[in-house]
């Protein structure tokens, strides 16, 4: 096994290791809404849902490292350039998060000064990590850039989907940019902050990850390289094409132009379209195999992908997408319904298949099946589909009486809140909350024993080769 | 082969795609940071918090409008354009540092634990306060919140000289043009 | 818009793309299986896009200009899985061909170097 393999590994077993953090404070900040004044002062909701929200970043982000660092080596048939470097700022990337939870848990906040945006809390969303921590991570990614361009530098060649994924990662990094800036004007602010936020989420990482299920689909089924690089670039074009001026639909309500209504409506309307592609690919992928793959659980979560990202991203997103729906979505749990599916179906499912299929390799198995994936791709699917449904009951509950009757005045809010419909739903994602819960337990139980006993696997001794 | 069947047709196709996307989204920013630069007709200059501010539909857009009236000072004193832009953004500075938008919403974005902040200032629940004794009011509730529902507001250690700033913005925000959100605000007959 | 029409075109929206995302579904289970069954629920699926399509443009208060992009996205989700499909296999029977030692010498130029570049 290449050293890359194997920090790839170490990457993907540090995002399981965030994953269950994002989800313990993910149930945790359920509870605040179904019980008043929970830790009020002592453990406030928002410093719960800041740990629940950037560790869903950082768990997805390590996940894409670690599957990048996995895959390339095998891509170019040789060792990684800069490894150490790499080793050594994994570590002290995992410090810097843990630092970071720690001061976020214990410190919280601190007063109107930049010592409080250098050392504690930056305040903004999915960003609210201390500058200094946001210095390492350009630092981290800056090293991570220089190691994918640097071995296909050092080794003279490069693939189609490499190319495709160098091309992703410099506009990657460079929006990382706007996690710095502490801008006054909240419009200016928010504009700025939905280039880092949409154009990660809704452009770049969609390639990112389609490289990353290109380089799966290969590995995994034996895939035609040409075609999964042809179907890369059909992708590339329509998600691009449709993402990037799909910004306008979080300028509708920021001071910006009106002309933003038009654009970002019509662009973002058409983004469900090349998901729809995605999912006749991922049938048609998955018929002309008769469901059949060595490894059954990288296969079923890659088809949970597709079908995940079609539903959460383009139902979900096609419902509160147009302005004259969004007025009253905006801004309401049903927001949240939607980010929980399209991250679930966009990301966290992709990276769960890389993990079986690296757990596969790297335990030296010719294919790996069982009892437990089964459960846990049960009750974590059936776990964000119940709290994303709660969700969108909430939010429309919400959207209707807080938004649309009330006005969405405190008091509208406030009295919104303790509706019969909106508490009976925050207690569904609770408890939906909880499967999902005790399906990343069983993830993590499979994921630990899978391969290594006699009934699941069929182990191979481990190949020496490319070390 | 069709040209459809090559890769480097789609290829061709996904870079024309994305830098043709990518030029017009520049320009597009361009346009619109000049439009939402404080002092133009979206985003008023900062020192409206001299002046009267309130929320009215507009017939002619169909929407809801922030309108800016006469002098009403906020906390007794004229702030000069210098003064009040320092002073906005020490109270963005507040918002950041307590992390407002992880339970708040402003201009809708952040976390649904608790109210949009948009047009806080105009907010029925100070409406019977004006000028200055309602800046006064929402100051001294950022310093020691009172329960005004179901879900209380947390203390955050916010003092005298924040919470001023933090009012300030959010008197300021109330003016931007946000395109009639939220609609209906504080109108006749909605609670 | 009232309330109410806002919550209904809502619903009506997301139950159009996904009754279309369902007749990508069957259509390419149809195309795998070739079950008759398939290809009704198939264009019935689409149907009932297209229906709800028709409803929301008929009878919500959207501004004219959206009524046209739904319409309009109607004929994209009816082209892209017939599309995607014909596009997929086509791309894999040439792959297959290619393997064949005879069809290497008729290869395009910038295919055989793609080959040797990977």
């Amino acid at each position: 096994m290449y050293r890359s393999q194997r920090l790839g590994l170490k990457y993907l077993g540090a995002s399981v290791i965030m994953f269950g953090a994002m989800i313990a404070f993910g149930v945790l900040s359920s509870i605040y809404y179904i019980q008043p004044g929970f830790l009020v002062n002592i453990f406030n909701f928002n410093s719960a849902k800041i740990i629940h929200i950037d560790g869903l970043v950082i768990w997805l982000l390590m996940g894409f490292i670690g599957s990048v660092y996995w895959f390339v080596p095998q891509e170019l048939e040789r060792e990684v350039d800069g490894i150490g470097l790499a080793e050594l700022l994994f570590w002290v990337f995992c410090a810097a998060v843990a630092i970071v939870v720690l001061v976020l848990i214990f410190v919280q906040y601190g007063g109107a000064s930049q010592w409080s945006m250098w050392f504690i809390n930056q305040g903004r969303k999915y960003v609210e990590a201390p500058r200094w921590a946001a210095i390492g991570i350009v630092v981290v990614a800056g090293v991570f850039a220089y190691n994918v361009i640097g071995t296909a530098v050092k080794a003279g060649k490069t693939t189609g989907i490499l190319t495709v994924l160098i091309a992703d990662l410099i506009p990657l990094l460079v929006l990382y940019l706007d996690a710095f800036p502490q801008l006054t004007n909240m419009s200016q602010d928010l504009f700025w902050w939905w280039w880092l936020v949409h154009l990660w989420v809704e452009a770049t990482w969609e390639v990112l990850i389609g490289c990353i299920m290109a380089w799966t689909l290969i590995h995994m089924v034996g895939a035609s390289r040409r075609v999964v690089e042809s179907w890369l670039y059909v992708q590339v074009a329509l998600v691009l094409g449709t993402g990037i001026l799909g910004l306008g639909h979080h300028y509708f309500w920021i001071g910006t132009p009106r002309y933003w209504f038009a654009i970002g409506g019509v662009f973002s309307a058409f983004e469900p379209l090349p998901l729809l592609g995605m999912v006749v690919h991922a049938v048609y992928d998955a018929g002309s195999r008769h469901l059949q793959a060595a490894n059954r659980p990288a296969f079923y979560w890659t088809l949970a992908e597709a079908f995940g990202n079609f539903l959460g991203a383009g139902v979900f997103g096609f419902m509160m997408t147009l302005p004259q729906i969004n007025m009253y979505s905006h801004g309401t749990q049903w927001t949240a319904s939607h980010g929980h599916f399209a991250f679930w179906g966009a990301y966290g499912c992709g990276v769960i298949a890389v993990l079986y299929l690296a757990l596969e390799k790297s335990r030296g198995c010719d294919g790996i099946d069982g009892r437990a994936w089964k459960w846990s791709f049960a009750l974590l699917n059936l776990g964000i589909l119940g709290m994303a449904g709660a969700l969108l009951v909430a939010g429309i509950d919400q959207a209707f009486f807080e938004r649309a009757v009330g006005g969405s005045t405190w008091n509208a809010y406030l009295s919104m809140q303790g509706r019969p419909w909106f508490i009976e739903s925050m207690w569904a994602r609770f408890v939906f909350g909880l499967v999902f819960a005790s399906g990343y337990a069983m993830l993590v139980y499979d994921l630990l024993a899978i391969g290594k006993s006699q009934r699941g696997a069929i182990p191979q001794p481990i190949a020496t080769a490319g070390s | 082969m069709r040209y459809t069947e090559d890769p480097l047709f789609w290829r061709a196709g996904a870079i024309a795609t994305t830098l043709f996307m990518s030029v017009v989204l520049a320009a597009l920013t361009i346009d619109t940071l000049r439009q939402i630069t404080p002092g133009g007709a979206r985003v008023p200059s900062y020192d409206v918090i001299n002046s009267s501010i309130s929320y009215e539909y507009s017939p002619d857009r169909g929407e809801y409008v922030p309108a800016i009236g006469g002098e009403e000072l906020l906390f007794g004193h004229r702030y000069t354009a210098g003064e009040a832009a320092r002073l906005i953004a020490k109270g963005k500075l507040v918002i950041q540092s307590r992390a407002c938008i992880d339970c708040h919403t402003f201009f809708g974005n952040g976390a649904y634990y608790a109210p949009d902040l948009t047009r806080a200032w105009l907010d029925p629940v100070w409406a019977r306060y004006a000028g200055p004794k309602r800046a006064d009011r929402m100051a001294k509730f950022l310093m020691d919140p009172f329960r005004l529902g179901a879900r209380p507001m947390p203390n955050l250690n916010v003092q005298r000289d924040e919470a001023e700033a933090a009012v300030a913005y959010l008197k300021w925000m109330s003016a931007v043009d946000t395109n009639g959100f939220p609609d209906r605000f504080g109108a006749p007959g909605v609670q | 818009m009232t309330p109410r029409a806002m919550v209904e075109t809502a619903l009506l929206l997301g139950a159009f793309v996904a009754t279309a995302g369902v007749y990508g579904l069957l259509y390419c289970l149809w195309r795998l299986r070739n079950g008759r069954g398939l290809k009704i629920g198939s264009y019935l699926s689409y149907t009932a896009s297209a229906v709800i399509a028709a409803i929301v443009v008929a009878l919500t208060p959207l501004h004219a200009g959206w009524k046209v992009l739904i319409a309009a996205s109607t004929v994209g989700y009816l082209v892209i899985p017939p599309f995607t499909w014909r596009y997929l296999t086509r791309l894999h029977r040439w792959e297959r061909k290619s393997h064949d030692p005879g069809f290497a010498k008729h290869a395009d130029r910038h295919l055989a170097h793609l080959f040797r570049r990977a």
